[in-house]
Protein backbone atom coordinates (compact mmCIF):
# COMPACT_ATOMS: atom_id res chain seq x y z
CA UNK A 1 0.00 0.00 0.00
CA UNK A 2 1.43 2.97 -1.37
CA UNK A 3 1.76 5.96 1.32
CA UNK A 4 -0.52 8.05 -0.78
CA UNK A 5 -3.68 5.09 -1.12
CA UNK A 6 -6.48 6.08 1.75
CA UNK A 7 -7.42 2.51 1.01
CA UNK A 8 -6.68 -1.02 -0.67
CA UNK A 9 -9.06 -3.52 -1.33
CA UNK A 10 -8.46 -7.54 -2.40
CA UNK A 11 -11.56 -9.01 -2.88
CA UNK A 12 -10.09 -12.83 -4.08
CA UNK A 13 -14.11 -14.09 -4.67
CA UNK A 14 -17.38 -13.59 -2.93
CA UNK A 15 -20.45 -16.29 -3.23
CA UNK A 16 -23.70 -15.76 -2.68
CA UNK A 17 -26.38 -18.35 -2.17
CA UNK A 18 -28.39 -18.76 -4.82
CA UNK A 19 -32.17 -19.73 -5.06
CA UNK A 20 -31.76 -22.47 -6.31
CA UNK A 21 -29.53 -24.19 -4.26
CA UNK A 22 -25.71 -23.61 -5.36
CA UNK A 23 -23.77 -20.45 -5.52
CA UNK A 24 -23.10 -17.04 -7.74
CA UNK A 25 -19.82 -15.88 -7.43
CA UNK A 26 -20.82 -12.13 -7.37
CA UNK A 27 -16.40 -10.80 -7.30
CA UNK A 28 -13.35 -12.71 -8.16
CA UNK A 29 -10.30 -11.49 -7.94
CA UNK A 30 -10.72 -7.70 -7.88
CA UNK A 31 -8.33 -5.36 -6.37
CA UNK A 32 -7.93 -1.58 -6.38
CA UNK A 33 -6.48 0.83 -4.51
CA UNK A 34 -7.93 4.50 -4.12
CA UNK A 35 -5.53 7.38 -3.99
CA UNK A 36 -6.05 10.04 -1.20
CA UNK A 37 -8.00 12.86 -2.68
CA UNK A 38 -9.14 11.51 -5.96
CA UNK A 39 -12.31 11.29 -7.30
CA UNK A 40 -12.93 7.13 -8.89
CA UNK A 41 -15.62 5.99 -10.48
CA UNK A 42 -16.91 2.17 -10.67
CA UNK A 43 -18.76 1.23 -13.66
CA UNK A 44 -19.85 -1.82 -15.41
CA UNK A 45 -22.88 -3.99 -16.73
CA UNK A 46 -26.11 -4.00 -14.32
CA UNK A 47 -25.28 -6.93 -11.88
CA UNK A 48 -21.94 -7.30 -12.37
CA UNK A 49 -21.37 -6.78 -8.04
CA UNK A 50 -20.87 -2.86 -8.02
CA UNK A 51 -22.95 -2.48 -4.91
CA UNK A 52 -21.83 -5.78 -3.43
CA UNK A 53 -18.19 -3.95 -3.64
CA UNK A 54 -19.15 -1.10 -2.05
CA UNK A 55 -20.60 -2.90 0.90
CA UNK A 56 -18.18 -5.29 1.39
CA UNK A 57 -15.96 -1.62 1.62
CA UNK A 58 -18.37 -0.33 4.01
CA UNK A 59 -17.66 -3.10 6.27
CA UNK A 60 -21.53 -4.15 5.95
CA UNK A 61 -20.53 -7.16 4.23
CA UNK A 62 -18.09 -9.66 5.94
CA UNK A 63 -18.48 -12.71 4.09
CA UNK A 64 -16.23 -12.46 1.59
CA UNK A 65 -12.50 -14.09 1.04
CA UNK A 66 -9.98 -11.33 0.76
CA UNK A 67 -8.64 -7.86 2.74
CA UNK A 68 -9.66 -4.47 3.15
CA UNK A 69 -6.82 -1.72 4.26
CA UNK A 70 -8.19 1.21 5.86
CA UNK A 71 -6.74 3.20 8.69
CA UNK A 72 -9.41 3.08 11.66
CA UNK A 73 -8.31 6.49 12.39
CA UNK A 74 -9.71 7.59 9.42
CA UNK A 75 -13.73 8.16 8.78
CA UNK A 76 -15.12 6.37 5.77
CA UNK A 77 -18.89 7.54 5.43
CA UNK A 78 -21.52 6.92 1.98
CA UNK A 79 -24.17 8.24 0.54
CA UNK A 80 -26.64 4.96 -0.67
CA UNK A 81 -28.79 4.72 -3.75
CA UNK A 82 -32.30 5.74 -1.50
CA UNK A 83 -31.16 8.67 0.80
CA UNK A 84 -32.05 6.70 3.78
CA UNK A 85 -33.08 9.49 5.84
CA UNK A 86 -34.85 8.75 8.85
CA UNK A 87 -38.53 9.93 8.31
CA UNK A 88 -39.43 10.69 11.60
CA UNK A 89 -36.51 13.20 12.28
CA UNK A 90 -36.30 16.58 10.64
CA UNK A 91 -33.24 17.59 7.41
CA UNK A 92 -31.29 18.97 10.87
CA UNK A 93 -31.76 16.37 12.67
CA UNK A 94 -30.71 13.96 10.75
CA UNK A 95 -27.89 15.52 10.02
CA UNK A 96 -26.50 15.80 13.34
CA UNK A 97 -27.45 12.63 14.38
CA UNK A 98 -24.54 11.21 12.14
CA UNK A 99 -22.06 13.55 13.74
CA UNK A 100 -19.92 11.53 16.67
CA UNK A 101 -21.35 12.46 19.58
CA UNK A 102 -18.40 15.11 20.72
CA UNK A 103 -19.21 17.34 17.79
CA UNK A 104 -22.63 17.42 17.67
CA UNK A 105 -22.21 21.05 18.17
CA UNK A 106 -20.68 21.85 15.16
CA UNK A 107 -21.41 24.77 12.59
CA UNK A 108 -23.82 23.31 9.70
CA UNK A 109 -24.76 26.80 8.37
CA UNK A 110 -22.16 26.27 5.34
CA UNK A 111 -23.21 23.20 4.47
CA UNK A 112 -26.82 23.66 4.86
CA UNK A 113 -26.23 27.12 2.40
CA UNK A 114 -24.14 25.35 -0.28
CA UNK A 115 -26.41 22.39 -0.60
CA UNK A 116 -29.38 24.44 -0.53
CA UNK A 117 -31.06 23.09 2.22
CA UNK A 118 -31.23 26.35 4.52
CA UNK A 119 -34.94 26.54 4.23
CA UNK A 120 -36.02 23.09 4.80
CA UNK A 121 -33.56 22.52 7.68
CA UNK A 122 -36.49 22.12 9.93
CA UNK A 123 -38.92 20.14 7.40
CA UNK A 124 -39.12 15.97 7.43
CA UNK A 125 -37.86 13.95 4.82
CA UNK A 126 -41.22 13.05 3.73
CA UNK A 127 -42.22 16.46 2.74
CA UNK A 128 -39.07 16.83 0.28
CA UNK A 129 -38.86 16.26 -3.29
CA UNK A 130 -35.96 13.34 -4.11
CA UNK A 131 -33.32 15.86 -5.19
CA UNK A 132 -33.66 17.75 -1.98
CA UNK A 133 -33.26 13.96 0.27
CA UNK A 134 -30.60 13.32 -2.01
CA UNK A 135 -29.16 16.47 -1.38
CA UNK A 136 -29.68 16.50 2.29
CA UNK A 137 -28.01 12.69 2.22
CA UNK A 138 -25.08 14.25 0.71
CA UNK A 139 -25.10 17.07 3.57
CA UNK A 140 -25.18 13.94 6.50
CA UNK A 141 -22.31 12.44 4.08
CA UNK A 142 -20.39 16.01 4.00
CA UNK A 143 -20.94 16.74 8.04
CA UNK A 144 -18.61 14.27 9.59
CA UNK A 145 -15.80 15.22 7.71
CA UNK A 146 -15.33 12.03 5.81
CA UNK A 147 -11.94 10.81 4.47
CA UNK A 148 -13.21 8.83 2.04
CA UNK A 149 -17.20 9.02 1.26
CA UNK A 150 -18.31 6.15 -0.67
CA UNK A 151 -21.40 6.85 -3.18
CA UNK A 152 -24.03 4.59 -4.93
CA UNK A 153 -25.57 6.03 -7.61
CA UNK A 154 -26.32 8.93 -5.56
CA UNK A 155 -28.04 10.60 -8.49
CA UNK A 156 -30.03 7.74 -10.06
CA UNK A 157 -33.63 8.52 -11.28
CA UNK A 158 -32.94 12.23 -10.98
CA UNK A 159 -33.99 14.67 -13.84
CA UNK A 160 -30.69 15.49 -16.05
CA UNK A 161 -31.03 19.42 -14.87
CA UNK A 162 -31.25 18.71 -11.25
CA UNK A 163 -28.65 15.87 -11.42
CA UNK A 164 -26.52 18.16 -13.67
CA UNK A 165 -26.68 20.59 -10.62
CA UNK A 166 -26.40 17.98 -7.71
CA UNK A 167 -23.07 16.97 -9.23
CA UNK A 168 -21.28 20.53 -9.34
CA UNK A 169 -22.58 20.42 -5.31
CA UNK A 170 -20.57 17.50 -4.74
CA UNK A 171 -17.75 18.96 -6.95
CA UNK A 172 -17.30 21.40 -5.17
CA UNK A 173 -17.55 19.74 -1.76
CA UNK A 174 -15.31 17.38 -2.68
CA UNK A 175 -12.69 19.99 -3.85
CA UNK A 176 -13.17 22.20 -1.01
CA UNK A 177 -13.16 19.40 1.71
CA UNK A 178 -10.10 17.53 0.11
CA UNK A 179 -12.23 14.04 0.55
CA UNK A 180 -11.24 11.16 -1.31
CA UNK A 181 -14.44 9.96 -2.99
CA UNK A 182 -15.26 6.67 -4.50
CA UNK A 183 -18.61 6.81 -6.29
CA UNK A 184 -20.45 3.66 -8.58
CA UNK A 185 -22.32 5.15 -11.69
CA UNK A 186 -24.50 3.82 -14.33
CA UNK A 187 -24.14 7.07 -16.25
CA UNK A 188 -20.52 7.15 -18.19
CA UNK A 189 -21.07 10.58 -18.82
CA UNK A 190 -21.14 11.22 -15.31
CA UNK A 191 -18.42 9.54 -14.65
CA UNK A 192 -16.32 11.56 -17.31
CA UNK A 193 -17.47 14.36 -15.75
CA UNK A 194 -16.04 13.52 -12.22
CA UNK A 195 -13.72 10.87 -12.09
CA UNK A 196 -9.68 11.36 -11.87
CA UNK A 197 -9.95 7.53 -12.44
CA UNK A 198 -12.58 5.15 -13.68
CA UNK A 199 -12.72 1.61 -12.71
CA UNK A 200 -13.99 -0.42 -15.22
CA UNK A 201 -15.69 -3.80 -14.15
CA UNK A 202 -16.69 -7.02 -15.89
CA UNK A 203 -20.03 -8.94 -15.56
CA UNK A 204 -20.29 -11.16 -13.06
CA UNK A 205 -18.12 -12.62 -11.42
CA UNK A 206 -16.92 -8.87 -11.40
CA UNK A 207 -13.11 -8.24 -11.80
CA UNK A 208 -11.06 -5.73 -13.04
CA UNK A 209 -11.04 -5.24 -16.58
CA UNK A 210 -9.77 -2.08 -16.84
CA UNK A 211 -8.45 1.51 -15.47
CA UNK A 212 -8.65 4.81 -16.83
CA UNK A 213 -7.01 7.78 -15.57
CA UNK A 214 -8.56 11.46 -16.27
CA UNK A 215 -5.21 13.75 -16.47
CA UNK A 216 -7.66 17.06 -17.07
CA UNK A 217 -8.91 18.40 -13.92
CA UNK A 218 -12.63 18.32 -13.47
CA UNK A 219 -12.83 22.30 -13.44
CA UNK A 220 -10.87 21.92 -16.75
CA UNK A 221 -13.12 19.49 -18.80
CA UNK A 222 -15.70 21.14 -20.84
CA UNK A 223 -18.48 19.59 -23.30
CA UNK A 224 -16.52 18.36 -25.86
CA UNK A 225 -13.94 17.07 -23.69
CA UNK A 226 -17.02 15.00 -21.68
CA UNK A 227 -18.37 13.63 -25.14
CA UNK A 228 -14.81 12.64 -26.42
CA UNK A 229 -14.27 10.67 -23.16
CA UNK A 230 -17.40 9.37 -23.28
CA UNK A 231 -17.43 8.17 -26.95
CA UNK A 232 -13.70 6.74 -26.21
CA UNK A 233 -15.22 4.70 -23.43
CA UNK A 234 -18.00 3.54 -25.52
CA UNK A 235 -16.08 2.51 -28.60
CA UNK A 236 -13.62 0.58 -26.81
CA UNK A 237 -16.71 -1.69 -25.50
CA UNK A 238 -15.98 -1.46 -21.70
CA UNK A 239 -19.17 -0.36 -21.04
CA UNK A 240 -22.42 -0.78 -22.48
CA UNK B 1 -71.57 20.79 9.63
CA UNK B 2 -67.80 20.38 11.03
CA UNK B 3 -67.02 16.51 10.60
CA UNK B 4 -65.96 16.12 14.39
CA UNK B 5 -68.68 17.87 15.77
CA UNK B 6 -71.14 15.82 13.91
CA UNK B 7 -69.27 12.86 15.25
CA UNK B 8 -69.51 13.93 18.73
CA UNK B 9 -73.73 14.88 18.48
CA UNK B 10 -73.90 11.38 17.56
CA UNK B 11 -71.88 9.82 20.07
CA UNK B 12 -73.83 12.15 22.90
CA UNK B 13 -77.35 11.01 20.96
CA UNK B 14 -76.08 7.56 20.98
CA UNK B 15 -75.37 7.24 24.46
CA UNK B 16 -78.71 9.63 25.71
CA UNK B 17 -80.47 7.01 23.57
CA UNK B 18 -78.82 3.92 26.25
CA UNK B 19 -79.64 6.26 29.37
CA UNK B 20 -83.18 6.31 28.75
CA UNK B 21 -83.25 3.07 27.54
CA UNK B 22 -82.13 1.77 30.75
CA UNK B 23 -84.09 4.32 32.64
CA UNK B 24 -87.31 3.11 30.47
CA UNK B 25 -86.38 -1.19 31.16
CA UNK B 26 -85.83 0.21 34.78
CA UNK B 27 -88.76 1.37 35.54
CA UNK B 28 -90.99 -1.21 34.02
CA UNK B 29 -89.14 -4.18 35.56
CA UNK B 30 -89.60 -2.05 39.20
CA UNK B 31 -86.85 -4.54 40.41
CA UNK B 32 -83.80 -4.73 42.84
CA UNK B 33 -81.90 -6.73 39.77
CA UNK B 34 -81.66 -3.30 37.44
CA UNK B 35 -81.63 -0.15 39.26
CA UNK B 36 -82.57 2.67 37.42
CA UNK B 37 -79.67 5.51 36.65
CA UNK B 38 -81.22 7.65 39.47
CA UNK B 39 -80.48 4.54 41.90
CA UNK B 40 -76.87 4.11 40.33
CA UNK B 41 -76.04 7.94 40.65
CA UNK B 42 -77.07 7.72 44.47
CA UNK B 43 -74.96 5.24 44.68
CA UNK B 44 -71.91 6.42 42.91
CA UNK B 45 -73.08 9.99 45.53
CA UNK B 46 -73.28 7.95 48.59
CA UNK B 47 -69.95 6.23 48.62
CA UNK B 48 -67.99 9.49 46.61
CA UNK B 49 -68.84 11.70 49.89
CA UNK B 50 -67.83 8.57 52.40
CA UNK B 51 -64.29 8.88 50.78
CA UNK B 52 -64.97 4.57 49.97
CA UNK B 53 -64.95 5.86 46.04
CA UNK B 54 -61.70 7.15 45.44
CA UNK B 55 -59.84 4.33 48.20
CA UNK B 56 -61.03 1.86 45.80
CA UNK B 57 -60.27 3.88 42.35
CA UNK B 58 -56.93 4.51 43.17
CA UNK B 59 -56.06 0.99 44.61
CA UNK B 60 -57.04 -0.24 41.21
CA UNK B 61 -55.38 2.16 39.13
CA UNK B 62 -52.42 2.02 40.86
CA UNK B 63 -52.41 -1.59 40.49
CA UNK B 64 -53.30 -1.12 36.69
CA UNK B 65 -50.56 1.24 36.09
CA UNK B 66 -48.21 -1.19 37.60
CA UNK B 67 -48.53 -4.07 36.07
CA UNK B 68 -49.09 -1.97 32.69
CA UNK B 69 -45.79 -0.84 33.28
CA UNK B 70 -44.40 -4.25 34.29
CA UNK B 71 -46.24 -6.10 31.15
CA UNK B 72 -44.84 -3.39 28.77
CA UNK B 73 -41.49 -3.16 29.53
CA UNK B 74 -40.94 -7.50 30.46
CA UNK B 75 -43.05 -8.04 26.77
CA UNK B 76 -41.01 -5.13 24.80
CA UNK B 77 -37.85 -6.84 25.99
CA UNK B 78 -38.54 -10.14 25.25
CA UNK B 79 -40.15 -9.51 21.74
CA UNK B 80 -37.65 -7.43 20.32
CA UNK B 81 -35.41 -9.87 21.14
CA UNK B 82 -37.12 -12.55 19.53
CA UNK B 83 -37.70 -10.44 16.47
CA UNK B 84 -34.61 -10.30 15.99
CA UNK B 85 -32.91 -13.94 17.05
CA UNK B 86 -34.73 -16.21 14.70
CA UNK B 87 -32.94 -19.21 17.04
CA UNK B 88 -34.19 -17.77 20.39
CA UNK B 89 -37.40 -17.45 18.84
CA UNK B 90 -37.92 -20.76 17.75
CA UNK B 91 -36.76 -22.17 21.66
CA UNK B 92 -38.90 -19.38 23.02
CA UNK B 93 -42.02 -19.82 20.75
CA UNK B 94 -44.00 -22.91 22.45
CA UNK B 95 -43.91 -21.01 25.56
CA UNK B 96 -45.48 -18.42 24.17
CA UNK B 97 -48.00 -20.96 22.46
CA UNK B 98 -48.25 -22.10 25.83
CA UNK B 99 -48.80 -19.20 28.32
CA UNK B 100 -51.09 -17.72 25.30
CA UNK B 101 -53.53 -19.99 25.94
CA UNK B 102 -53.58 -20.42 29.75
CA UNK B 103 -56.84 -19.03 31.05
CA UNK B 104 -55.71 -15.97 33.06
CA UNK B 105 -58.06 -17.21 36.19
CA UNK B 106 -55.54 -19.96 36.50
CA UNK B 107 -52.22 -17.74 36.29
CA UNK B 108 -53.82 -15.73 39.31
CA UNK B 109 -54.98 -18.46 41.46
CA UNK B 110 -51.41 -20.23 40.88
CA UNK B 111 -49.96 -16.88 41.71
CA UNK B 112 -51.55 -16.67 44.59
CA UNK B 113 -50.83 -20.12 45.92
CA UNK B 114 -47.18 -19.94 45.17
CA UNK B 115 -46.83 -16.57 46.24
CA UNK B 116 -49.21 -16.23 49.07
CA UNK B 117 -52.16 -13.48 48.71
CA UNK B 118 -49.91 -10.26 48.21
CA UNK B 119 -49.84 -7.41 45.91
CA UNK B 120 -46.85 -9.00 44.33
CA UNK B 121 -48.38 -11.89 43.75
CA UNK B 122 -51.54 -10.29 42.36
CA UNK B 123 -49.43 -7.43 40.25
CA UNK B 124 -47.20 -9.90 38.78
CA UNK B 125 -50.38 -12.58 37.74
CA UNK B 126 -51.73 -9.82 36.00
CA UNK B 127 -48.66 -8.39 34.14
CA UNK B 128 -47.83 -12.27 33.28
CA UNK B 129 -51.36 -12.61 31.50
CA UNK B 130 -50.58 -9.21 29.06
CA UNK B 131 -47.04 -9.66 29.06
CA UNK B 132 -47.31 -13.15 26.07
CA UNK B 133 -49.35 -10.25 24.10
CA UNK B 134 -46.62 -7.67 23.74
CA UNK B 135 -44.02 -10.25 23.26
CA UNK B 136 -46.40 -11.22 19.94
CA UNK B 137 -46.89 -7.81 18.89
CA UNK B 138 -43.24 -6.38 19.15
CA UNK B 139 -41.79 -9.26 17.48
CA UNK B 140 -44.01 -8.46 14.54
CA UNK B 141 -42.42 -5.45 15.15
CA UNK B 142 -39.36 -6.06 15.46
CA UNK B 143 -38.88 -8.45 12.07
CA UNK B 144 -40.07 -5.55 10.38
CA UNK B 145 -37.35 -3.23 10.76
CA UNK B 146 -36.13 -1.86 7.61
CA UNK B 147 -32.72 -3.21 6.84
CA UNK B 148 -31.76 0.02 4.92
CA UNK B 149 -32.04 2.14 7.83
CA UNK B 150 -30.36 -0.25 10.14
CA UNK B 151 -27.30 -0.01 7.80
CA UNK B 152 -27.29 3.54 7.51
CA UNK B 153 -26.88 3.19 11.23
CA UNK B 154 -23.95 1.38 11.08
CA UNK B 155 -21.73 3.55 8.57
CA UNK B 156 -21.78 6.24 10.43
CA UNK B 157 -21.33 4.48 13.77
CA UNK B 158 -24.53 5.45 15.56
CA UNK B 159 -23.95 2.96 18.53
CA UNK B 160 -26.19 1.23 20.98
CA UNK B 161 -28.15 3.75 22.63
CA UNK B 162 -28.73 6.23 19.41
CA UNK B 163 -29.63 3.13 17.28
CA UNK B 164 -32.22 2.70 19.89
CA UNK B 165 -33.53 6.07 20.14
CA UNK B 166 -33.58 7.62 16.58
CA UNK B 167 -33.35 4.41 14.35
CA UNK B 168 -35.75 1.22 16.32
CA UNK B 169 -37.97 2.74 18.47
CA UNK B 170 -39.77 5.03 16.01
CA UNK B 171 -40.27 2.12 13.79
CA UNK B 172 -41.57 -0.04 16.55
CA UNK B 173 -44.15 2.83 17.79
CA UNK B 174 -47.40 1.66 16.18
CA UNK B 175 -46.73 -1.91 17.43
CA UNK B 176 -46.18 -0.14 20.90
CA UNK B 177 -49.28 1.70 20.30
CA UNK B 178 -51.14 -1.09 19.93
CA UNK B 179 -49.57 -3.37 22.27
CA UNK B 180 -50.94 -0.56 24.79
CA UNK B 181 -54.28 0.01 23.78
CA UNK B 182 -54.98 -4.14 23.67
CA UNK B 183 -52.91 -3.66 27.00
CA UNK B 184 -55.01 -0.99 29.28
CA UNK B 185 -58.02 -2.80 28.47
CA UNK B 186 -57.35 -6.38 28.95
CA UNK B 187 -55.19 -5.51 32.18
CA UNK B 188 -58.38 -3.46 34.44
CA UNK B 189 -60.52 -6.51 33.51
CA UNK B 190 -57.81 -8.67 34.86
CA UNK B 191 -56.60 -6.46 38.13
CA UNK B 192 -60.29 -6.57 38.70
CA UNK B 193 -60.45 -10.22 39.17
CA UNK B 194 -57.34 -10.36 41.36
CA UNK B 195 -58.46 -7.82 43.56
CA UNK B 196 -61.97 -10.07 44.22
CA UNK B 197 -59.71 -13.00 44.69
CA UNK B 198 -57.45 -12.30 46.78
CA UNK B 199 -57.45 -8.62 47.85
CA UNK B 200 -59.00 -6.30 50.58
CA UNK B 201 -59.25 -3.00 48.70
CA UNK B 202 -60.27 -1.95 45.27
CA UNK B 203 -63.34 -1.83 42.64
CA UNK B 204 -63.03 -5.62 42.30
CA UNK B 205 -63.22 -6.27 46.28
CA UNK B 206 -65.93 -3.50 46.37
CA UNK B 207 -67.90 -5.65 43.51
CA UNK B 208 -67.64 -9.07 45.16
CA UNK B 209 -68.32 -7.53 48.57
CA UNK B 210 -71.87 -5.76 46.82
CA UNK B 211 -72.56 -9.02 44.92
CA UNK B 212 -72.77 -10.61 48.35
CA UNK B 213 -75.11 -8.05 49.79
CA UNK B 214 -76.98 -7.81 46.29
CA UNK B 215 -76.55 -3.78 45.74
CA UNK B 216 -76.53 -3.96 42.10
CA UNK B 217 -76.90 -0.09 42.18
CA UNK B 218 -73.33 0.21 43.96
CA UNK B 219 -71.98 -2.26 41.74
CA UNK B 220 -72.79 -0.43 38.59
CA UNK B 221 -71.70 2.74 40.47
CA UNK B 222 -68.51 1.31 40.70
CA UNK B 223 -67.97 -0.02 37.26
CA UNK B 224 -69.25 2.84 35.40
CA UNK B 225 -66.66 5.16 38.27
CA UNK B 226 -63.83 3.00 36.59
CA UNK B 227 -65.07 2.75 32.85
CA UNK B 228 -65.12 6.47 33.25
CA UNK B 229 -61.73 6.93 34.65
CA UNK B 230 -60.36 4.25 31.75
CA UNK B 231 -61.58 6.18 29.09
CA UNK B 232 -60.00 9.50 30.23
CA UNK B 233 -56.44 7.90 30.58
CA UNK B 234 -57.44 6.61 26.83
CA UNK B 235 -58.48 9.91 25.43
CA UNK B 236 -55.75 12.09 27.54
CA UNK B 237 -52.99 10.47 27.61
CA UNK B 238 -52.22 7.28 25.44
CA UNK B 239 -54.27 9.27 22.25
CA UNK B 240 -52.19 12.82 22.58
CA UNK B 241 -49.10 10.68 23.18
CA UNK B 242 -49.30 8.61 20.14
CA UNK B 243 -50.32 11.65 18.31
CA UNK B 244 -46.88 13.47 19.06
CA UNK B 245 -44.87 10.52 18.15
CA UNK B 246 -46.66 10.32 14.70
CA UNK B 247 -46.09 14.43 14.52
CA UNK B 248 -44.01 13.42 11.20
CA UNK B 249 -46.61 11.57 9.44
CA UNK B 250 -48.88 14.44 9.53
CA UNK B 251 -46.70 16.31 7.69
CA UNK B 252 -45.40 14.14 4.92
CA UNK B 253 -46.67 13.22 2.13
Amino acid sequence: MAATDILTANIRSKVFDAAEGGVMHAISNLSFSLKSQTFTCVIGPSGCGKTTTLRILLGLDQQFDGDIRFSSSHIMTAVFQEPRLLPWRTVEQNVRLALSNANTHVELNDLFKELGLDDVRQYYPGELSLGMARRAALARAFAVMPDLLILDEPFVSLDDATAERLRAMLLSLWKSTSCTALMVTHNVEEAAMLADEIIVLSARPATLLNKITLDVPQADRDSAYIQDMTLKLRQAGLVE
Amino acid sequence: MNPTLHRILIALLSLTCLLVLWWVVADWLDDRSLPGPEAVAQALMQEARSGELFVHLMATLMRVIAAFVIAMLIGSAIGIALGLNQTLNQFVDPWLVLLLNIPALVIIVLAYIWFGLNEAAAIGAVALNKIPNVVVTLREGARSLDPHTSEMARVFKFGFYKTLRHVVLPQLQPFFASAMRSGISLIWKIVLVVELLGRSNGVGFQIHLYFQLFDVATILAYTLAFVFIMLSVEYFVLQPLEKHSRRWRAKST
